[in-house]
Formats: structure tokens, C-alpha cells, sequence
């Protein structure tokens, strides 16, 4: 058996990490995207991050994780790399700390920077996975937006419209999402066919949705 | 419900678990692209689909293992708020967070002030990885490979690969060798789901838990040798070369825990039902194992089976048969450590060199109804290595014949647990090479096996005087032993 080759850790940089290539991030032609420049992740860089600000860097970026997280796997469509650019975004928000103002929120600075990698990923992997129009994925960026900015408060309320499903619903969504079953195995399993699976767990998140926007909406409530 | 949005419908769930064609995968975007007034509707369940995957700390693990750097009693506090209620997991989460934030500063700062000219992205994914690759055979990887980094380094993430075999090392000790058409998730550096294909793990004596998932089972190792495959058909293959693991029910959580011991393998339903395999076969590098009959032609065994019913305690014993295994030093018996050797510094015998042969169980000995059936897969010579300290039964004399060449045994020690029941045992040790540390001497019978017929073995005798289990080898008929035997394809 022949050692690691230096072929495929070539391949393994060029195919599978987007950290090295620069020229990956989208420069300026989607026009519906506010885009921070390119970050630059050299160590010097970093480095420069005084003790203070880093300290408090750290704890905005700790608080927000669940938020960016939510923002990007939704921009993705579930994509399962999420994980991936999340990781990505955070070095590029770590890199350019020091140019954070702590006078503004910081989540729609992050946002830009977890955008820019959605971007530059689609733009990496365009054979293989979703291509929308842009005038769409704005769309899908505006709603996002706008439910990354509750992804706290819409966990909670998830965590009780859990507790709401009856048998059947709570071992599909167990199997799903904790066991990470497939669709189709799941389907194979139970016995039915993996659309009629599919339906089933679109109408449980769906309802989980609704759920979460009734519990939201009536602790607004005076 | 509209045509499209009801088609919608259908797609999300294969565009979520990445299972979709690029057909359905173009489809559903010009779905989107067409209908925009899907979009919010689209996006509410996506992020909910999100969040519950946030909730199974699917997203955190890629950071958690910087928490793992901690002092021990930082480590142990985090591993027992986990174990608790919802809001201390959030705590736990936010601290793993912290944690994970912390140590990325202090090794900002370190660098900085060491004037190390390193790249800080090589320091994170060193930081980062749970593994690392140390061969790879004939593998391209999938797009989706996120776990693969520079430097041969893996990070919590997917490898997938349609064929090929490679070798990870984790950094907590085990060593996993997998190989075929493969997709496998690495959670951390003692956790792997395996959704497809084949993975054999050796994990060293001093560690326990590394566990293997698959969808149907988790196979929780207790420091030994053991080989997980998914299946095509959902079910799960697992099996113990060495040591011992524990199968924990994925599908019901009722059953405590079944625990396989070496020698042993079993087949998990899609149910959660453990069925006994009766045999795999293994090539001579152990690289690959199969509970399927080859289809190569180049293997002679082709099956072994025996009459040993479920309750009598032999519920998931499995023959393993070792193709072009022989050679000396091989472990004899699937549950004991003895070796064959040739008596003298000169080896085994040439004629036996390369043989298929299959690992009994030496716990069989002592059985009085026992019969065994052995199915040739080519015309081949059949040798049964039999202890010479034991009359020759009559299926023996009457079907073979004996070489006039004997061979050796080399008792390997007891195990811990006989030895505590029995301090007085003897001591054994497995020694190197032909004539060394021989314990018991055995004949070498033969048969020429012709046509298709199984051929019938019995019982060792009906006396109770000390023994030790036949052995079973075969070479082909028509001349020495055959080349390679290329490894299946593991579709399944």
C-alpha cells in the first residue's frame, strides 16, 4: 500500500478546502450583496489583535455562533459543508477583528463576511450543487436575515414545539436529525416509499414553523 | 396545494440529505427561480431544519475538540454538565464556545510572540484534526470530503469515496482501515458514522468507547479488533477479530447492550434483529473481510456452516476463513491466541504454505452431536490438521488420509478471566517461527475433493482427555495456491 501521495494531498487542497484559495472569493459581480473586502487571514494580521479587544471579540463571536450558523446553513439549503463555511467565516471574522467597531451591531458585519463565503463556495462547487438566480437567492438572503437574527429565541420555542409531537413525528425527526438516518433508508426501514417520508417530515417542520412563530408571537404579547 | 409547491415538497427532503439527482437538484431550482412566493415558505423550513441540527450538536463538534485541550478536571466538569438538562447543554455549548474562543487567542498571542513564521489556517486545521491519513490506495475523493485538509490532516466532517481503501489514524489511538465504495461522517476523534461501506477499527487495549455508528446500530468498541459494514439493503454487518465490542440497539434503546467477543459477528436488521453470520472471509493482509461467498473463482473454500443451534450458546460464532492464509504463526481458532507452526525451524510444510484456511472454534472440542460442512468453491486437496493425542474419530479415517506429516500447535496465554477462576494453569506464550514453543503436535490428513459434494466433519471423540480443536486448510487440485484474491466490491 503506497504512502499518502503528494498527488492527493494536492487534490485535498485544491478540491476540498476553500481556506486556500483566494481567488475563490467573489470580487464584486453580485450586485444584491453588501461584500467586506477579502479577508486576509495572515498571522500578522491576527497578531495584531490587542488582548482587550480580542476578549471582547471572542464573546460577541461566541454569543453569535448559533445565529451564523442558522444564517448560513439556511443561505445553503441545508447544504451539509455549512459546517464548513462556518468555520471559514469565523477565521475571516477573527482575521479582521481588529477593524470591528464596537459601536455597531455586530451581526449584519458578520452576516456580510458569511455571505461572501456562501458566495465564493456556490461559486466553487456551481457544477454539483444549487444554482438559483441571483434575484432568488437575495430573496433567501432577506429571510435569513430576518430569522438568523431570533435563531436564540426560535431554539427555545423549538425545544418546547418538540415536547407538542406525537409518537410517529418525534421518531422521524429522531431519526433524522439525531440518528442522521437518510431519507430513503428511513423509508426503507418503515417499509414506505421515500417521498411519502419526505412528506412527512416537510409537514413536521412545518409545523414545528408554525409552532415557533405562535410561541414567539404570544410572549410579544402584553 | 399547487402542482409546484407540492413538487417542492417532494425535492426538499433529497436536497436536504444531499441524496437528490442533479436532475431533481436543477428542477428544484428552477422551481424556486420560477415561483419566488415559495421562497419564504422554503426558507422558514430550511431554518428549522437547521436548528434541529444545531440542537443535535452536529455544527459544535468541529470546535469541541479545542475543549478537549483542557486540564482533566475542566474536561470531566463539561462531560457531566452534558448529561444534564437542555439549559445546562446550552451553558455547556456557550462554554465549549468560550473555551474553544480562548484557546484560539492565547494561540494567537503565543505565535505572535514566538515570531513563528506559520500559517495560522495550517495551526487551525492541525488544532482541529481528530486524524490523519496514513495510506491511501486508488481513492478519489468526493466533493463532499469535508474532513480531508491539507497536510493529510481530517477534521470532524465527511469522507466519501466510490473506491479505493485508506488507512486513518485518530489522534485518540485507533486505527481505522476502510475500503470500497465508502461515506462516512467523523464526528470526533472516538466517534465515526459509517453510512456506507466498509470500516475495520483496531483500537489499542488501554482504550474503550471508540464507537462506530451506523444507522441501524452503534458498535461501541472495548479495546480490540473489530469491522463494521453498512449495506446497501440498510443492514449492518459487524464483526470481532480480536477483543471484544458492544452493540447498542439504535432502533428500540430497550435492550441493553448485546456484546459480541472475538470470534463472533452478526448481521443488524433494519429493525434492530442480530442474526449470527456464519462465516466471512478475510485476505491475508487483512485489509478487507466479506460475510458474502467470493465470486472470484481464485478462493477454495467457498463455505463452512456447522449444526450448532442459536441456544446452545454459539449464537453469533463465525468461521473465518482466510484466503491463501496459511503460513506460520496464524492464529488457529477464532476465540483462542494458538498458532500453527511447523515443527522444526524449516516451517510448515511448502505444501501447505498460502492454503485457504478457516479459523474453528477450539470451544467446539468437547462437543458430542457437533458437525461441520465445508463447500469447496474448485476441485482441491482438503487437509484436516487433527491432535494426535485424540484416537482418530471414524468420519477421519474413513474420508482422509493420513500424510505422515505432522504439525504444530503453539498455545497462546489463557485469558484473564480463566486465569482468575484458575490460578493454577499453566503459563503459555506465543513464540516466533517454525519449532518454537510447540505444545501439542498434529497429523496432517488430506482428501482429494473432486466434484461439488460438502464434505462432513464430526466430532474431535467422545473421550474427555485433553485436546484441542482441527484445524481446516485447502489448496487447489490442480497445482499450488492461486494468485490475489482482488477484494469485492462492496456494493452489497
Amino acid at each position: 500500500m503506497q504512502a499518502f501521495s503528494r498527488e492527493c494531498a494536492v487534490r485535498g487542497i485544491g478540491e476540498l478546502s476553500t481556506l486556500d484559495r483566494k481567488s475563490a472569493i467573489v470580487k464584486s459581480d453580485e450586485s444584491n450583496f453588501n461584500k467586506p473586502e477579502p479577508a486576509d487571514r495572515d498571522l500578522a494580521s491576527a497578531a495584531m489583535v490587542s488582548a482587550d479587544v480580542a476578549a471582547r471579540f471572542v464573546e460577541l463571536l461566541t454569543a453569535h455562533q448559533r445565529k451564523l450558523h442558522a444564517y448560513i446553513s439556511t443561505l445553503m439549503l441545508g447544504d451539509t459543508a455549512a459546517a464548513d463555511v462556518l468555520q471559514e467565516t469565523n477565521i475571516d471574522l477573527w482575521s479582521k477583528a481588529e477593524e470591528f467597531d464596537f459601536e455597531r451591531p455586530f451581526l449584519p458585519w458578520a452576516f456580510a463576511f458569511a455571505r461572501q463565503r456562501v458566495m465564493a463556495f456556490r461559486k466553487s462547487q456551481s457544477r454539483s450543487r444549487l444554482l438559483f438566480s441571483d434575484a432568488a437567492m437575495a430573496r433567501i438572503d432577506e429571510e435569513c436575515i430576518r430569522l438568523a437574527g431570533e435563531a436564540d429565541s426560535r431554539l427555545v420555542a423549538l425545544q418546547n414545539c418538540l415536547k407538542k409531537l406525537n409518537e410517529r413525528q418525534s421518531y422521524l425527526i429522531g431519526e433524522r436529525y439525531n440518528a442522521k438516518t437518510s431519507v430513503k433508508l428511513l423509508a426503507a426501514r418503515l417499509g414506505e416509499t421515500a417521498h411519502n417520508v419526505a412528506s412527512q417530515l416537510h409537514r413536521i417542520r412545518m409545523a414545528l414553523a408554525r409552532c415557533v412563530d405562535a410561541t414567539l408571537a404570544a410572549e410579544e404579547r402584553p | 396545494m399547487s402542482a409546484h409547491e407540492k413538487r417542492l415538497h417532494e425535492l426538499i427532503d433529497f436536497v436536504l440529505d444531499g441524496s437528490c439527482t442533479d436532475d431533481e437538484r436543477q428542477e428544484f431550482a428552477r422551481l424556486i427561480d420560477d415561483h419566488p412566493e415559495l421562497i419564504q415558505g422554503l426558507a422558514e423550513e430550511v431554518f428549522i431544519h437547521s436548528l434541529l441540527q444545531w440542537q443535535n450538536e452536529s455544527i459544535t463538534r468541529d470546535l469541541a475538540v479545542f475543549g478537549e485541550s483542557q486540564p482533566e478536571g475542566a474536561a470531566c466538569d463539561l462531560a457531566n454538565l452534558e448529561s444534564t438538562t437542555q439549559p445546562v447543554q446550552d451553558s455547556r455549548r456557550k462554554a465549549t464556545w468560550f473555551v474553544a474562543a480562548a484557546v484560539l487567542v492565547s494561540g494567537v498571542f503565543a505565535l505572535w510572540q514566538l515570531g513563528k513564521d506559520r500559517h495560522w489556517k495550517a495551526t487551525i486545521w492541525d488544532d482541529l484534526a481528530v486524524a490523519e491519513l496514513v495510506d491511501v490506495e486508488n481513492v478519489t475523493w468526493a466533493e463532499e470530503s469535508t474532513a480531508l485538509k491539507p497536510g493529510s490532516l481530517i477534521v470532524p466532517g465527511r469522507l466519501r469515496t466510490e473506491a479505493g481503501e485508506f488507512t486513518m489514524r485518530f489522534r485518540s489511538g485507533p486505527i481505522v482501515h476502510v475500503i470500497g465504495a465508502v461515506s462516512l461522517m467523523v464526528e470526533s476523534d472516538m466517534l465515526v458514522h459509517l453510512d456506507r461501506g466498509q470500516a475495520t477499527a483496531r483500537v489499542p487495549d488501554s482504550l474503550k468507547g471508540f464507537t462506530i455508528k451506523t444507522p441501524v446500530i452503534d458498535v461501541i468498541d472495548q479495546g480490540t479488533e473489530f469491522g463494521v459494514a453498512t449495506r446497501e439493503n440498510g443492514f449492518t454487518d459487524v464483526v470481532v477479530f480480536d477483543g471484544k465490542v458492544d452493540l447498542a440497539d439504535r432502533i428500540s434503546n430497550e435492550h441493553a447492550p448485546t456484546r459480541l467477543l472475538q470470534g463472533e459477528a452478526a448481521r443488524i436488521d433494519r429493525q434492530g434483529a442480530i442474526q449470527r453470520i456464519m462465516q466471512v472471509g478475510r485476505d491475508q493482509k487483512g485489509s478487507w473481510w466479506t460475510a458474502d461467498y467470493p465470486t472470484s473463482g481464485d478462493n477454495v473454500i467457498q463455505e463452512v456452516s456447522d449444526n450448532i443451534p442459536p441456544s446452545d450458546g454459539s449464537k453469533y460464532f463465525c468461521y473465518q476463513i482466510n484466503y491463501h492464509g496459511l503460513v506460520e504463526d496464524v492464529f488457529a481458532y477464532a476465540d483462542d491466541p494458538h498458532q500453527w507452526n511447523g515443527l522444526t525451524a524449516a516451517g510448515l510444510p511448502e505444501f501447505l504454505l498460502g492454503a485457504d484456511y478457516v479459523k474453528t472454534f477450539n470451544d467446539y472440542r468437547y462437543l458430542n452431536d457437533f458437525q461441520m460442512k465445508v463447500l469447496m468453491s474448485r476441485p482441491a486437496n482438503l487437509y484436516v490438521f487433527f491432535d494426535n493425542r485424540v484416537p482418530a474419530p471414524k468420519w477421519l479415517t474413513d474420508q482422509f488420509e493420513d500424510t505422515g506429516i505432522d504439525i504444530g500447535l503453539d498455545e497462546g496465554p489463557w485469558g484473564s478471566e480463566e486465569k482468575a477462576l484458575r490460578p493454577d494453569l499453566p503459563e503459555f506464550e506465543n513464540a516466533v517461527g517454525g519449532g518454537q514453543s510447540i505444545d501439542n503436535i498434529f497429523s496432517v490428513w488430506h482428501r482429494r475433493c473432486i466434484d461439488g459434494t460438502p464434505v462432513i466433519l464430526g466430532i474431535m471423540g467422545e473421550k474427555t482427555q485433553a485436546r484441542a480443536m482441527y484445524g481446516i486448510a485447502a489448496t487447489p487440485l490442480d497445482g499450488g495456491p492461486a494468485g490475489p484474491i482482488p477484494a469485492p466490491m462492496f456494493q452489497n
